[in-house]
C-alpha cells in the first residue's frame, strides 16, 4: 500500500475543464429540458409503484422505466466472467449512487438497505430492507435471506465511492466473512465525451448525482465479471479480491477508509464555509446577520469547552464579541458556570478503563501532589525507571 | 481558530499534569509546539503487554478539537489494531459520518466532547483487548486468534525492548 493522498481519489469538481465546459454551458437548456422531463417520469414511477400493488410485471416495467428516466446504458464486457450463478455473494466496487440497480440488472442481486420505499419499488431498484443497525445483526440477516432466494446479495466493501482513477477506498472484511466464496464486479461509466460531467464529487449527495444522471444524455455502466475467488479465511480474501478489482481498474489500492472520505469531506466542507465567511459578515449592521454571527462563534466556544452550557457562552459573547476572549474567560476562571452533565459523554470503549483509573483516583492525586514540580522530561524519565524497577522485581531478575 | 486549538490543547494538558490518569503520560514534545504531543503509556496489569512503557506522538490538527488528532507509536509495536508503522486504528480517532453498514457505533467515534485523556485511554484499554475483526495488522490479527502463546512471547519482547531489558 503506497502512500496515496486522499484527495486524489475524489474529484473536486464534477465539471470539465476548459473548451469543454463551455459544451456544457451550451448544452445547459437541453439538458434542463430533459432534467425537467426525466423528473415527470420519476415522478410517474413513484406514483405507480405507491398506488399499485405489488407484482412481478410491475417490477419490470419499473425496472425499466427507471433505465429511461435515468438515461442509463448496460454494458456487460464481452472478455470478462461469465455470472456465476452458484456463488451468491457478488462484491463490487463503488462508483455512483445507483450501482445496486446496475447490479441487480445484471446479476439478480439485492442490495441492504434502511429506506422505506414502496415494494415494488425497492426490487426494482435491487434494494431489499435488513435490519442495519449494526454489523452482526446485517450479517444474520443476510445469512437468514440466502436460502429462501433466488437472488443473491451484492455489496460494496468500499462503502463509499471515489473517482476511479486513482485507487480504492480499503475494503471492509466483514462482506467476505458471510460466505467463503464471492465474484468480484468491476464496474466503470462513461458518458459522452462533449458532454463528459463526471458521476460524482467530493462532499456531493445522493441526490444531486441523480440529477446531473438525469441532466445529461446517457451514461454508459460496463460491468466486468472476475474469476469466482474462494477462501475461508476473510482477512485473505478480502485482499485478494481488492487487488482483483483495482488490477482491472488499473489503480492501486489504498489504507484509506470510508471513514477517512467523510472525515476529509467535513473539512472541504468547513474549509468552504471559512473562505465564504468574510463575505458574510459585511452586511454586520442587521440584527439578524448579528444574531447568526453570534450563534456561529457560540457554537466554536462550545466545541473548544463542550461542558460549558450554551446560554452561559452566548451571555459572556455578548459581552466580549470574540471567542478567544471568551474561551479565556471561563478557562480562567472569570466567568463561572456549572458544567452540563458528561454521563453521556463517556465512550463505551473506554468505559472499562476510565473505571480503573477512577478507582485508583485517590492514589494517583496523592502521587500527583509529590510530582506537581517535575517537568515533562523529568516524568517521563521517572515512569520508565519504576517501570523498569517493577518489571525487574516482577520477574526477579538483578539489575542489568 | 487555530487560537482556540491552542487554549484548549492548552487547557487539557494543565489538566493532565495535575491531575494524571494511572499509567498515562502525555504532553507537548517542546513548550514551543503545543500541536505535537508525546505520550507514554504502560501496558495494563494483567494483560500481555504488563509493565512496558511504550512511546507515541500525537499530532493535532489546526482544527482540534473539530477534528481527531493522529497517534502513532515510535516504538516497534505488535498488535492487531496498530500498524507495521506504529499508526493507531481505533474507532475513537475517526470522526463519525455516516457509516452506512453500521460499522462503528458513533458514540465510540471521536468528537469534540472527547479528548486526549479519553483517546489514551481507549488505548489503553485496546492493548488490554484488541479487536480482531478491524485489522490494522493482519498477522498479529491472526496471530492473537490462532497462536496466543506467541503472541505473548512477542509481546514481552516488546515489553523489554520498551524497558531497555535484555530479552
Amino acid at each position: 500500500m503506497s502512500h496515496i493522498d486522499i484527495q486524489e481519489l475524489f474529484d473536486e469538481s464534477r465539471f470539465p475543464s476548459g473548451w469543454k465546459l463551455l459544451l456544457v454551458l451550451l448544452y445547459a437548456p437541453i439538458g434542463v429540458a430533459l432534467l425537467l422531463s426525466r423528473l415527470l417520469i420519476c415522478f410517474l414511477i413513484w406514483l405507480l409503484a405507491t398506488l399499485l400493488p405489488d407484482f412481478r410485471v410491475l417490477r419490470t416495467f419499473l425496472n425499466r422505466a427507471i433505465f429511461f428516466a435515468l438515461g442509463i446504458i448496460i454494458k456487460i464486457c464481452p472478455n470478462g466472467e461469465k455470472r456465476d450463478e452458484q456463488t451468491r455473494i457478488v462484491v463490487a466496487n463503488s462508483i455512483s449512487a445507483i450501482d445496486d440497480f446496475v447490479l441487480t440488472t445484471v446479476s439478480n442481486t439485492v442490495m441492504p438497505t434502511t429506506t422505506n420505499l414502496p415494494e415494488s419499488l425497492k426490487s426494482a431498484l435491487g434494494l431489499r430492507k435488513m435490519d442495519m443497525s449494526n454489523k452482526d445483526s446485517l450479517i444474520a440477516d443476510i445469512k437468514q435471506y440466502l436460502p429462501t432466494s433466488k437472488n443473491g446479495v451484492a455489496l460494496q466493501p468500499e462503502f463509499s465511492t471515489t473517482n476511479s482513477r486513482k485507487a480504492l477506498l480499503k475494503f471492509n472484511t466483514w462482506p467476505f466473512s458471510i460466505e467463503p466464496a464471492v465474484q468480484p464486479v468491476v464496474l466503470t461509466a462513461s458518458r459522452p465525451e462533449l458532454i463528459n460531467i463526471r458521476l460524482t464529487s467530493v462532499a456531493s449527495t445522493w441526490w444531486t448525482d441523480i440529477m446531473w444522471f438525469m441532466f445529461v444524455p446517457y451514461t454508459i455502466f460496463t460491468v466486468k465479471f472476475l474469476h469466482v475467488k474462494r477462501n475461508t479465511e476473510a482477512d485473505i480474501l478480502v485482499r485478494e479480491v481488492e487487488k482483483d478489482i483495482a488490477r482491472v481498474l488499473k489503480i492501486e489500492t489504498s489504507s484509506h477508509t470510508v471513514s477517512d472520505k467523510t472525515e476529509f469531506e467535513k473539512r472541504y466542507i468547513l474549509e468552504k464555509i471559512h473562505n465564504r465567511g468574510p463575505q458574510n459578515t459585511t452586511g454586520n449592521g442587521s440584527p439578524i446577520v448579528a444574531s447568526a454571527e453570534m450563534q456561529r462563534m457560540a457554537r466554536q466556544v462550545s466545541e473548544v469547552l463542550p461542558l460549558v452550557p450554551q446560554n452561559v457562552i452566548l451571555r459572556d459573547l455578548l459581552k466580549t464579541r470574540n471567542v478567544d476572549i471568551t474561551i479565556a474567560n471561563f478557562l480562567d476562571g472569570v466567568v463561572t458556570y456549572t458544567p452540563e452533565p458528561t454521563a453521556s459523554t463517556s465512550t463505551p470503549g473506554s468505559s472499562r478503563a476510565s473505571i480503573n483509573s477512577t478507582s485508583k483516583g485517590s492514589v494517583s492525586l496523592k502521587k500527583s501532589k509529590n510530582d506537581v514540580y517535575l517537568t515533562f522530561a523529568e516524568r517521563k524519565q521517572k515512569m520508565i525507571v519504576e517501570a523498569r524497577e517493577r518489571y525487574m522485581l516482577k520477574h526477579g531478575l538483578k539489575n542489568c | 481558530m487555530a487560537g482556540s486549538a491552542l487554549r484548549r490543547l492548552i487547557a487539557e494538558y494543565k489538566q493532565l499534569m495535575s491531575n494524571p490518569p494511572e499509567g498515562i503520560l502525555a504532553g507537548p514534545s517542546t513548550e514551543e509546539n503545543f500541536f505535537e504531543w508525546e505520550a507514554l503509556i504502560v501496558g495494563p496489569e494483567g494483560t500481555c503487554f504488563e509493565g512496558g512503557v511504550f512511546p507515541a506522538k500525537l499530532s493535532f490538527p489546526a482544527d482540534y478539537p473539530l477534528s481527531p488528532p493522529k497517534m502513532q507509536f515510535t516504538c516497534e509495536m505488535f498488535h492487531p489494531n496498530i500498524y507495521t508503522d506504529g499508526r493507531v486504528c481505533i474507532s475513537i480517532l475517526h470522526a463519525p459520518g455516516d457509516d452506512p453498514m453500521g460499522y462503528e457505533s458513533s458514540s465510540e467515534r471521536w468528537s469534540p466532547v472527547q479528548s486526549v485523556e479519553k483517546i489514551l485511554l481507549s488505548v489503553v484499554s485496546m492493548l488490554a483487548e484488541p479487536n480482531d475483526e478491524s485489522g490494522a495488522n493482519v498477522d498479529a490479527a491472526k496471530m492473537w486468534r490462532e497462536d496466543r502463546k506467541q503472541f505473548e512471547k512477542i509481546a514481552d519482547k516488546l515489553v523489554r525492548k520498551s524497558l531497555g531489558i535484555p530479552a
